[in-house]
Parts: C-alpha cells; structure tokens; sequence
C-alpha cells in the first residue's frame, strides 16, 4: 500500500473516531480530573474536595446536598466542588498530587494509620484550634470517635459516619433448611455443612480482594484473644506470633477446607461475592454496614429477607460476642495547603449538624457519628435492627489495615490471604513480625 | 511410483493439513467466539455460550462504544499513536542521519549511547519517570504519556534507520550539494524519501507498540477520560464485572485496528521482523 | 563538501532533540532509580535512607520475591521448549509442498499484533470455570473431572498463563525459522533429494543444523521477553490467586502503585535491570561465538 494511501486511511479512522468520541462519549467536558461537579460561582476563592464514592450512589447524592448547601452560604467567599475517583485508583492518584504539592484542599480518608502518615508528613491541618474555639462541636460526637484521628491531643480530621461489621444473613434460607443463626463458631459450622450439603455456598466470602478476608480473621482472632493483644501491636510492643493471631489464621483454614467459603473464593472479587449473597446463592455474608446501603440500591429480590446479627463468640474465647469491628469509615481532612481553611472547616462542620447525621443513617445506612434524632421510621430496617444490636456493644476494636496504615496493614490482610492459599498460620505470621519489627 | 508410496504421501498431506487446520482453528475461534459471543446478552452467554446468537445484539457495540468509553479509548490511543509516530519517524531520521551521513569523532560513540537504551526495560525507569512527572505535572496527561513513548521509541528506530542509511550512496548526497541544497535539504528532500520503505517499517512497528502498550498507560493515566484502549479495557472488568458482553464488544473494537493494519501490512510486519532478528 | 558535513550546528540541530529526550527520560530515571533504591519512600512523607536495607530484605526476607524469579524461570522455560519447537515444527509445515500458505502463516502470526489485554482478557474468558470454552470442550469429551478454575488455582494458574504466551507469540519463532529455511539453497536441497533424502531426514539432518543459529537468536529473544513479562499476568490474575502467579515486572507494580513503598520498587526494579543487562550481555557474547 502506498504511503498516501495509508495516509488517507489513518486520517479517515481519526476523523471517524473523533466525530464518534465526541457524540457518544460520557466526556465532561472539562475533564481534567474524572468527573467534576460545582456549585454556584461568582465567589472568588475556589476549592476542591476528593471523594472515593462512586457517582449516584446513595451516599454520592447526600454529599451533593451539602455541598449545595454550602456554596450557597453567601457568608462565604469561596465554593467547593467535588472530583470523584471511586475504587484503587483513589488512593494512587491522592498520594500523586500531594507528593506534587498539588493537594485537593479538602479529602476523605481512613482514620489512625493513613492518617498519621499525612500529619506527620505536613499534609493535613490540626483542628485542634478548631475545636477549642468550639466546644459545643466537640460535645456533638458520640464518645470515643474522633479517638482514631486524634494524634498528640489534637484532632486532624472530622468523621462522617461509622461502620459496624456484622452477619449478613438470608432469612429466606435460614427458614427453608430450619436453621437457627448461628450464635458460637461451632454454631456457625454446623450450619454451613448443612448449607453445603445442600448446595448453598455458606458464606459469600471473595479472597481476591485481601481485606475481605481479613474482616473474619480479625473477627476470630478478637474472639479468641480479646483486644490486647491487637492494642499492643498497636503500641508497637505486640507480636504477631500471639496464639490469638495464629489461631485465627487456622480458623480459616478450617472454614476453607469445610467448604464454607464459595468454590474458587480466592479468585472471587468484592462485586463477584456480593452478588453471589444478593442473588440468593449464599447464605450469609460478612461484611461492614456500609453494605446495607448497597444491598438497598440493588435490584436484589431478596432485600427484605435479609438479617442481621452479631458474630459468632468463640467457647473458651477471651473475647465476647459484643465486641464490634468498627471505625469511622468516612474522615474529612483539611489539606495544609488548603486555600481557605476557614470555609472548609465550615464545610467540614456542615457534616456533623443534626439534620445531615440523621439523613447519613435514614439515606444511605451508615451510622452518624454525632448526636442527632434520626427518624426510626425513615431508616432502613437493617439499620434499625444493626443498631440495637450494637447498643450492647462493650468494646470496639478497629480493622487492622486501617490501625496500621501501609505497609504493614496490607502485609497483614496479604498475609491472611497466604494463609487460605495454603500457607501455615505460624510461617505467614512469623514472617509479618518480621516485617513489624524492621518499622518498629 | 509405486501405490504404497503415493498412499504414504497420501495419508502425511492429509496429516499436514489436518495439524494445520486443527492451528488454524486453535488460532481463530477464541477471535470468533470473542465476535460472536459480543452480540449475545449477557444471560445468553450463559444459556448458549457456543453456538450463534439467537438475536443479534449490536446495541452491545452501542453500549460499549458510549457508556463503556470504547470510543474516548479509542481516540486517546489514535491520537497519542500518532503523534508519537510522527515524532519518532522525524526526531530518530534526523538523529540517524547525524551519525550515519555527516562526519564527527563521536558519532560511534552517540550510536553506542543510544543502542544502551535498547537494553533498560521500561520498569526500571517507571517509578522515578512517575514521581517526576508527578512533580511537574506531567501525569495523567497525554503530552507526557507521548514523551515517555517517544523516548522509548529512539533507540530501536535510530539502530534500524542507521542500518538503513547505510546503502545511500554518498554521490548522491554530493550531486545534491553540488547543486547548491544545505546539508538540512538533503536530509528532508533526498535522503527521507530514499528510505521511505524503511520509515513505514519504522511507524508500523510504532504504531503496533504503542497501541498495545499496557504498563506505562497504565500507570499514568489514572483519569478514565484519559485512558488508552489496552488501560481502558481493563478498567472495564472491575466495573462490568459480570456484563461479559459488553466487555466482548469493546475488547473486539480493540483490536479490530491491529487486525485491519496487520491484514494490510503483514508483509511489511513479518518480513521487518525477520530481517531485524536475523542481522542479529 | 566535506565542510558541510562537519558542519557542527546542523549536526546538533539534528540529534538535540533525540539526545534530550532520551537522556532526560531514559537515562536519568535510571540513576534516580538506583539512587531511591537506597531510601525507604511512600511518596508523601519524607524519605528515609536505608542504605542496602530494601536488598537486603528482598534477598533475605522477601519470600515472594523468589516466587518471582522462580515464575519466571517458569515461563523462560515452558517459552522457550513450547514457542521453539512449535515454531520449528510449524515453519517446516509451511516451508513444505503445502497450498495457501501464505494464509496459514498469517493466521499463526497474527495474535502477536494485538494488544496483550485483549489476548489476556480473550483467553480470560476462554478459563472460566463456568461458562469457559476450555471448560466446556473438556466436559463435551466426557473429562468431567479434569475441569479446573485454571486460573485460581495455584497448581495450574502459571501453566495456563504460559500456554497462553506462547499463544500468543509463537507465530515469532516460526516467522524466524521460515526465512531461515527459506535461505537455504535450493542446491542444498536438491543436493538431498538426489541423495534420496526422505523428508523428515531432510529435517533431521539438512534443515535443523542448517537454523541452529536462530534457535540460538530466538532463545535470547525469549528469554529477554519472559523478565520483562506484564501485560499477560496483570490481566488475566493481577498476580493472584494470592500472589501466586507475581513476575517482578508485576511485583513491581503492585509495590510502589498499590502498596506504596516507592524505595522498595526502586531495588525492584534495579534487580530487574541488572538482569536484563546480564541476559543481553551473555546473549550478545553467544552470538559472536555462533557467527565465527
């Protein structure tokens, strides 16, 4: 073919291509940054938030009220507007612009380790002026929530909501085979057999992604050795090698190899194992509360079959059934180069009013973290049903990766993974100590 | 002849053409069973994974055109496989040229210099290109996914056009500037279009390097807007998970181009190939 | 004349652009590769220098790193018997008294030229433990019980992974063996059939010693392609199931993209330029043995 002709070919693919882009692409227009949404403008300073939600889930559309809500204040002089980078790509492309000093002025992240990493690097502000300033904020949280983001005495970041994890579980199912929900371990296996034996997966459970494995090893090991041992890791004068964790990884492994776990599990993401309970072919799930409000916007047919319930206790287990995995799983944080740290704080205030926490529980299933009169009748039954369950709760004890921060929170939930591919609990947590002792 | 010898023949042919064909069937039905099953639904994937579809479904094209971002993939992998071809052809012809055909002591050691690059795999200079660029802004951006391919892209082409330019005959660079043409002018009028069937080697290979990279795009383009095809293609499995059929569509659209280029530049391809290989 | 073509301002204007480029965005990196690799980094904070300590690490503690390197031993390997013998055997086919050639060598070659995604995510699907065509034609044949989830399970994630490469780049090795073959003389060949050579004595004994050469070419050309491996790996397992299908190329990513530790990936990456350079070395000293 001659090189004209080729010209022309790859001319008219190009002008093909772009007249096709440019009528059926979902292009924003101005997409410097994934997809962009803003208030009113004819104010002067202009700021930008981060947010992980995925755009038009539940949680998605409230963020937008407030931040209606905010721009139109005409007590401000500066608008907000928000880029959404739902999934991995979040946490690559925050750490980028704020390695290029290019920080979003305001951004959501995970409480404790993370979040240390960003004070002690600089890159958050401390809002323990703030909350000097403003006593009667501070009173607004429920005891003990702003501990994971507090460092040194001082606050760095305002919570959203809280995340209980829980049992998931399909009524429709339990009562078809006469099962009770299990309340022991032991409760929990025989009824998997009998889920098995009659071809329901037990519990939907994916261990591709590895932090959804780890939400049961770190229910387990809690239930076996109570929360010092996590606490001293958290001191930095823990071990890894503790018979708790250890266990926890052959609990695993037994649930493995009885078959509790979908076939090919390891292979199985997070959309994949949730399907697999909303569409009936599990029998439970374990999962955070944030669930409830995902279950809600599916078209599952089994949405008001569904139960919640504590995890199973462990027997002869220093732990106890009212132990709950939570944490605040939704932190807003004011970057140190943040425009106008005034009116973020402001924005950041707008989430604690009672009107915005009462409609976090009815709208989207997460739990408030401030004081407020959420309407029983608005919100979801699961929620209602989660909530009373939690109001017995004793203790708290927080996900791992979230309490450590990278790398070691990774290598843990990488490390239980390990194990359900076959590892032995002792090699896999040994060479973790490893690792814990080099960044102690 | 005797019959026993023609049975033999006979029976190996029948042999040879039957591995043949048992390849040829290896080679093109995951390509046919990728076309036929993007026009499926996603249900009857399920239901009739082998045979045709029962109603043909071309709104799946549609939707992975629009909704999918096929087509913004397809522009962005257009657009940057040009520009980085055309710059490729001009920046390593004209550094070709310096070596081969114009005369200075350190031409063999600049030839050296760039051939080193021929060994570095990309990987190793991923992290310090991303943190760079990430300093300056460069990331998620399409300029400096096309200077990382250019750059790339020169030590394997200036080797190529090097050996090239090495059958052009120096009468007639002199005949050229005896007639009064600088030194420039004879690298843009004559020698250019001497070794043209070398620079559409050139850009072919380009063109199928940049089109399927993977690792780079993948890295610096975290902006779906902004994704080329290979990078797009696999944003799609995480959030059409289960909507096979529309990932058949775009994965199909994908490589419907490499597929046009190849049927009509396989000599070229192939035979550039070989030649490369077997000069050592 | 001469003057002209030591004429040092055009010489620059030439080869500037190309030098800066490639300076700039190919060497350079690669010294602040090096460099970084001695410092312990997440990109936000400040770094911390660690002198060997990320070396030392990966060649002490670091067990998936040996995985790495023991996967792609894995895929040199099966690469190199596979591609290699597929292409010879396919290359003799084809340089043969066979019609439609040319079509046949197009076919066989034609998978290189698309994208890795794409042949990742085709053959993707082709492994599906459900509704997979290689599950499907195994249960049709009656081999019920050799169906596998091939890429979720550790035994057979990597066999899956390299018949799928050499798939994809067999076409290669034939392409080289055909122009071999086809350099050989006629005379040579018809010096056999007079010689009343049969045809896979031909083989054996005129054509097989005659493209030793490309064997030793292609082997370099193999081996180079399986260390810096990527595309294939990322799309079909993303390393899993639990890391166990992770080539450096892979593990690099996932430890400075996903997991933050820019230091560590640095070294990384620093091992896997060494043994490129080691492998191009070695190769380029095989092959000026082969041409004396």
């Amino acid at each position: 073919m001659s090189g004209n002709t080729r010209r022309i070919l790859v001319t008219v693919m190009t002008v093909i291509s772009l007249v096709l882009a440019g009528c059926g692409g979902n292009y924003d227009g101005e997409a410097d940054n994934g997809n962009v949404r803003s208030g009113e403008q004819t104010k002067d300073v202009h700021m930008i938030a981060y947010d992980w939600s995925e755009e038009g889930d539940l949680f998605a559309r409230l963020y937008d009220d407030i931040l209606l809500d905010f721009n139109g204040r005409k007590d401000l002089n500066t608008t907000l507007e928000v880029q959404r980078i739902p999934g991995e790509p979040y946490k690559t492309k925050l750490n980028a612009v704020i390695a290029a000093n290019n920080a979003p002025d305001v951004f959501v992240t995970h409480a404790s380790g993370i979040m240390k990493i960003y004070k002690e690097a600089n890159r958050i502000q401390s809002l323990g002026e703030a909350f000097a300033a403003d006593p009667a904020w501070k009173q607004r949280f429920y005891p003990n929530v702003l501990d994971l983001l507090t460092f040194d005495g001082e606050v760095y970041g305002v919570p959203v909501s809280i995340t209980h994890t829980a049992l998931f579980y399909n009524k429709g199912i339990f009562e078809k085979y006469g099962l009770k929900v299990p309340e022991t371990y032991e409760e929990l296996k025989a009824v998997s057999k009998v889920l098995a034996s009659h071809g329901i997966t037990p519990i939907a459970m994916g261990a591709k992604e590895p932090w959804v494995a780890a939400l049961i090893s770190q229910f387990a090991a809690n239930r076996i050795g109570g929360n010092e041992p996590f606490d001293r890791i958290m001191k930095g004068n823990g071990t890894w090698e503790d018979p708790s964790f250890i266990q926890s990884g052959y609990v695993m492994q037994e649930l493995a190899a009885m078959g509790a776990f979908p076939k090919d599990y390891l292979g199985l993401n997070y959309s994949g194992m949730t399907a697999m309970f909303n569409n009936g072919e599990a029998a439970m799930i374990v999962m955070g509360s944030w669930f409830i409000g995902q279950l809600l916007n599916s078209d599952s047919i089994y949405r008001d079959k569904i139960g919640v319930a504590k995890f199973p206790r462990f027997t002869n287990g220093k732990g106890n059934e009212n132990a709950w995995l939570s944490h605040p799983d939704y932190n807003l944080v004011i970057s140190s180069s943040a425009k106008d740290p005034e009116s973020a704080l402001a924005f950041l205030k707008l989430w604690s009013e009672p009107q915005y926490q009462a409609r976090v529980a009815e709208e989207t299933g997460k739990f408030p973290v401030a004081k407020t009169d959420v309407n029983l009748e608005k919100v979801p039954r699961l929620y209602k049903e989660l909530n009373e369950l939690v109001n017995d709760k004793s203790d708290m004890f927080m996900y791992y990766d979230v309490g450590l921060g990278p790398p070691l929170g990774d290598a843990y939930n990488t490390a239980i993974q390990a194990i359900l591919a076959g590892k032995k609990p002792e090699e896999a947590f040994g060479d973790l100590q490893l690792l814990y002792e080099r960044h102690n | 002849m005797n019959m026993s010898y023609r049975a033999n023949h006979i029976i190996r042919k029948t042999a040879l053409y039957s591995v043949l064909c048992i390849g040829v069937v290896i080679y093109l039905y995951p390509l046919i069973w990728l076309v036929l099953n993007s026009l499926k639904s996603t249900s009857e994937i399920y239901l009739n994974p082998w045979g045709l579809p029962n109603n043909w479904k071309w709104e799946n094209y549609v939707q992975a055109w629009t909704v999918g971002k096929t087509g913004i993939y397809m522009f962005n992998s257009f657009f940057i496989t040009a520009v980085t071809i055309a710059f490729v052809v001009l920046l390593s012809s004209m550094a070709a040229f310096a070596i081969r055909i114009m005369k200075w002591k350190l031409s063999s050691t600049v030839l050296v210099y760039f051939l080193i690059g021929m060994m570095i795999p990309v990987h190793a200079t991923l992290i310090p290109l991303f943190v760079n660029f990430t300093k300056v802004g460069l990331v998620n951006s399409h300029l400096g996914l096309i200077l990382i391919y250019i750059s790339g892209g020169l030590s394997a082409t200036i080797l190529i056009l090097y050996g090239f330019l090495s059958v052009i005959q120096r009468e007639i660079i002199e005949a050229a500037v005896i007639d009064g043409s600088s030194m420039l002018k004879v690298y843009w009028g004559i020698v250019l279009p001497m070794i043209k069937p070398a620079l559409m080697t050139v850009a072919t290979f380009s063109f199928l390097g940049v089109w399927n990279e993977l690792l780079v795009a993948l890295v610096f383009m975290s902006d779906a807007n902004k994704m080329t095809l290979p990078v797009g293609l696999t944003n799609f499995t995480s959030t059409y998970s289960t909507d096979y059929s529309t990932l058949f569509a775009a994965t199909f659209m994908a490589t419907l181009p490499t597929i046009i280029i190849y049927i009509f530049f396989n000599n070229r391809i192939i035979s550039g190939m070989a030649a490369g290989a077997l000069k050592g | 004349m001469d003057k002209m073509l030591r004429d040092r301002k055009t010489i620059l204007f030439l080869l500037t652009p190309s030098l800066l480029l490639y300076t700039l965005l190919q060497i350079f990196p690669i010294g602040s590769a090096v460099y970084y690799s001695f410092f312990e980094w997440d990109i936000i904070s400040t770094q911390k220098f660690i002198g060997l300590g990320n070396y030392i690490r990966m060649f002490t503690e670091d067990e998936l790193f040996w995985l790495c390197v023991k996967n792609m031993l894995f895929l040199t390997i099966v690469g190199l018997v596979l591609q290699q013998m597929t292409g010879f055997i396919l290359a003799v086919i084809l340089t043969g008294k066979i019609a439609a050639k040319n079509v046949f060598r197009n076919v066989f070659f034609m998978p290189a030229v698309i994208s890795s995604a794409a042949v990742g995510l085709m053959w993707s699907f082709i492994y599906q433990p459900e509704i997979g065509l290689l599950n499907q034609i195994i249960s049709f044949l009656g081999f019920e019980d050799l169906t596998h989830a091939w890429l979720v399970e550790k035994e057979t994630v990597m066999w899956a992974i390299a018949f799928v490469a050499s798939w994809q780049f067999i076409g290669y090795s034939m392409v080289l063996f055909i122009a071999a073959i086809l350099n050989i003389s006629q005379d040579v060949f018809e010096a056999a059939e007079l010689d009343g050579a049969v045809s896979w004595k031909l083989v054996r004994y005129i054509i097989f010693p005659l493209v030793k050469p490309i064997f030793k070419v292609n082997s370099i050309l193999i081996v180079i392609g399986s260390l810096k491996f990527f595309d294939l790996i990322y799309v079909m397992t993303g390393g899993g199931p639990a890391n166990a299908s992770q080539v450096l190329a892979s593990y690099i990513y996932t430890r400075s993209f996903t997991q933050f530790e820019y230091g560590y990936g640095n070294a990384l990456s620093v091992i896997l330029l060494i043994m490129c350079l080691l492998f191009t070395f070695i190769s380029n000293k095989l092959s000026k043995d082969t041409n004396e």
